[in-house]
């Protein structure tokens, strides 16, 4: 019911947000030119400019939320989000070095190369901030993401100093950033985002199961080194279809967890599908938001910190024994 | 210590000479000292270009090491840091609203606001931190820091391109704007906090005692860190004013400090500052010299640097 109700608010919120832009469309005719369009102006800004943007806002939303949740489910962290981690970092580095290697062609293959990117700076950040005694305490998992994340964002910048030509083409993206995506970049990146919600959905028990700790685990009959590695994928891969899009985005998936648990009265896995349409509705608005107020083009990934540093720091002031 | 002297003299000749231009090291004292014979294009490229670079390389660099060596003494965390604690994002999102929000402002006031946004969040450390542990402080610094960043992006989006361009460029962290007027600057700011820090080592030692230890010996905790929080504010603004956001010298400085000095902040303060000139300095001559004519700003080279070493820390204490 509480679902139905999230997702009927969400499609008010996308055809309010195919109304906003540059020329003027009011929202009653935006229905009837979404399912039949006609040579009109109109019906090209909406499907060719605006439909591809909200869709690529509803994707990158959809699957960090998750990515977060996930995150946090099994790394027993509440502090735990793809941006502060540094995977976002690593995706978008692997994608700006085979861009400047001049070996891509066409979104669908950021998606690949994004999640690669993202599976390695996520062992990265697991080798230094969760081995040993101390096992992955909120703050050692922290550092390690920001350590890793500022290597990984050095690196990106670094090449781009080289590469003016990339540089042009990958500097809003690297901010995060939804303006420009055409439509059959986005395309080629949904079927992704669908199969990687798909799995999401499907593997929750193993999830569950993981989070408990290996031991655990091991005793209900799971392999934890085989979960771990799905886990990883599932994350990676999730954040890879959102950078392949959108660029490094952060703080959904730190934010979207800890409003609905606020909102609902309980966390864990069980929020899933709600944080996948809170999600898409978040980064939707924070989008569209400061177009319809401002005017102005933000980019998304800044608006989204703007919101999301505050409630980061809201947890850690809130935590007294956490970073313990 | 004395390796340490000996290695920067080494590396300010190494800084002097290399570049897009070389200079030979038998031209370099010629053209220095104004010697009749020395060529007028090297006397130019040394003196106006390269000398007060190597300037703002050495204060900028000694000021983030002695910033670096207070926080981790004042918050009691080996990994704390201007740069990470949110100092710097404080400094330069004021500086970013002074180049954006208040144009025309003289480029003489851009010390004052970034000296104003680092003691604003040295304040807002405290007040979110009090009663929490050093490493709820950490914590915080690294909200605080992504919000500026959220802040300077936002401006960034608003702002006016031609004052958009000079501001990005500060932002990256370089030391491309060293000219004799924003070395005077700099000292003039520096001189004061250095003179300050020469009555610090003892309580920089003191500090690092547990707070129930402090108050012990008769001496207020609360107020004695915040006090050396706020002089490290000082230190990291100037540098921050001076040439942007750069990160992880002031990690790595004290770290290369205490294996070289100890741990007793009489001679680790002043080899952390001597550390952090000797890296920035290393940055900026590998920056630009590496891949001339292009030009990579001494902070991405730092963090490049830095962050590898950072991360061997986190690793190393895995079972402390």
């Amino acid at each position: 019911m509480r679902l139905l109700l999230a997702l009927i608010a969400l499609l008010v919120l996308v055809v309010w947000a195919l109304s906003i832009g540059r020329e003027p469309l009011p929202i009653g005719q935006i229905p009837a030119l979404l399912w039949t369009p006609d040579d009109s102006r109109a019906a090209l800004v909406l499907h060719d400019v605006r439909l591809p943007r909200v869709l690529a806002a509803l994707a990158v939303g959809a699957v960090l939320a998750p990515a977060g949740l996930i995150l946090q489910v099994v790394t027993r962290n509440p502090l735990a989000d793809p941006g502060i981690l540094g995977v976002n970092a690593g995706a978008a580095f692997a994608v700006v070095l085979a861009l400047s290697c001049g070996l891509v062609a066409g979104r669908g293959a950021y998606v690949a190369l994004a999640a690669g990117g993202a599976v390695l700076a996520a062992g990265l950040v697991w080798l230094l901030g969760a081995t040993g005694r101390q096992g992955p305490t909120p703050l050692r998992l922290t550092m390690a993401g920001v350590v890793t994340g500022g290597f990984l964002a050095a690196a990106t910048a670094g090449l781009l100093v080289f590469d003016a030509r990339t540089l042009d083409a990958a500097r809003l993206w690297t901010l995060g950033a939804l303006s420009g995506l055409r439509r059959a970049d986005v395309l080629a990146v949904l079927p992704w985002t669908g199969f990687g919600l798909l799995v999401a959905l499907a593997s929750r028990r193993q999830i569950a199961v993981l989070a408990m700790g290996g031991a655990v685990a091991g005793a209900l009959g799971q392999t934890p080194a085989l979960s771990w590695a799905l886990v990883v994928a599932l994350v990676a891969g999730l954040t890879g279809t959102a950078v392949a899009l959108a660029g490094p985005v952060g703080f959904v998936g730190l934010v979207v967890p800890h409003a609905l648990r606020l909102l609902l009265g309980f966390g864990g896995l069980p929020l899933l599908p709600a944080s996948i349409l809170t999600g898409a509705g978040l980064v939707l608005l924070a989008d569209t938001l400061p177009r319809a107020l401002f005017a102005r083009d933000v980019p998304v990934g800044v608006a989204l910190a703007l919101a999301g540093a505050p409630v980061f720091i809201w947890l850690a002031v809130r935590g007294r024994g956490l970073a313990s | 210590m004395k390796w340490l002297v000996a290695t920067l003299v080494l590396l300010v000749a190494l800084a002097l000479l290399a570049g897009e231009q070389r200079i030979a090291p038998a031209d370099l004292i010629e053209a220095l000292l104004g010697h009749p014979d020395a060529r007028p294009d090297q006397v130019f490229i040394l003196r106006e270009l390269r000398l007060p670079r190597v300037l703002m390389a050495l204060m900028a660099g000694a000021a983030l090491g002695a910033a670096g060596t207070i926080c981790q003494a004042a918050l009691r965390n080996p990994l704390a840091e201007p740069g990470l604690i949110g100092i710097n994002g404080g400094a330069s999102l004021a500086v970013m609203v002074m180049l954006l929000a208040l144009p025309g402002w003289p480029a003489a006031w851009v010390p004052a606001a970034a000296l104003v946004g680092a003691l604003v969040m040295v304040a807002l450390l405290q007040l979110l931190g009090a009663g929490g542990g050093s490493l709820q402080v950490i914590l915080i610094g690294i909200g605080l820091s992504a919000f500026c960043g959220g802040l300077s992006g936002a401006l960034a989006a608003f702002g006016d391109p031609v004052a958009l361009q000079r501001a990005l460029i500060w932002m990256a962290g370089s030391l491309l704007d060293s000219r004799w007027a924003t070395v005077a600057l700099l000292a003039g700011w520096l001189l004061p906090a250095g003179l300050v820090l020469l009555l610090m080592p003892h309580w920089l030692d003191l500090v690092r005692l547990e707070d129930m230890v402090l108050s012990g010996l008769g001496l207020r905790p609360g107020p004695l860190r915040a006090g050396l929080l706020l002089l490290a504010a000082l230190l990291a603004a100037a540098a921050v004013a001076a040439c942007g956001p750069i990160a992880f010298i002031g990690l790595l400085a004290p770290h290369l400090a205490r294996r070289i000095a100890g741990p007793a902040h009489a001679g680790l303060l002043p080899s952390a500052a001597l550390s952090g000139a000797a890296l920035l300095l290393l940055a900026d001559t590998l920056g630009r010299s590496v891949i001339a004519p292009a030009q990579v700003p001494a902070g991405i080279v730092a963090a490049l640097l830095g962050t590898p070493f950072l991360g061997w820390l986190i690793y190393r204490s895995r079972d402390g």
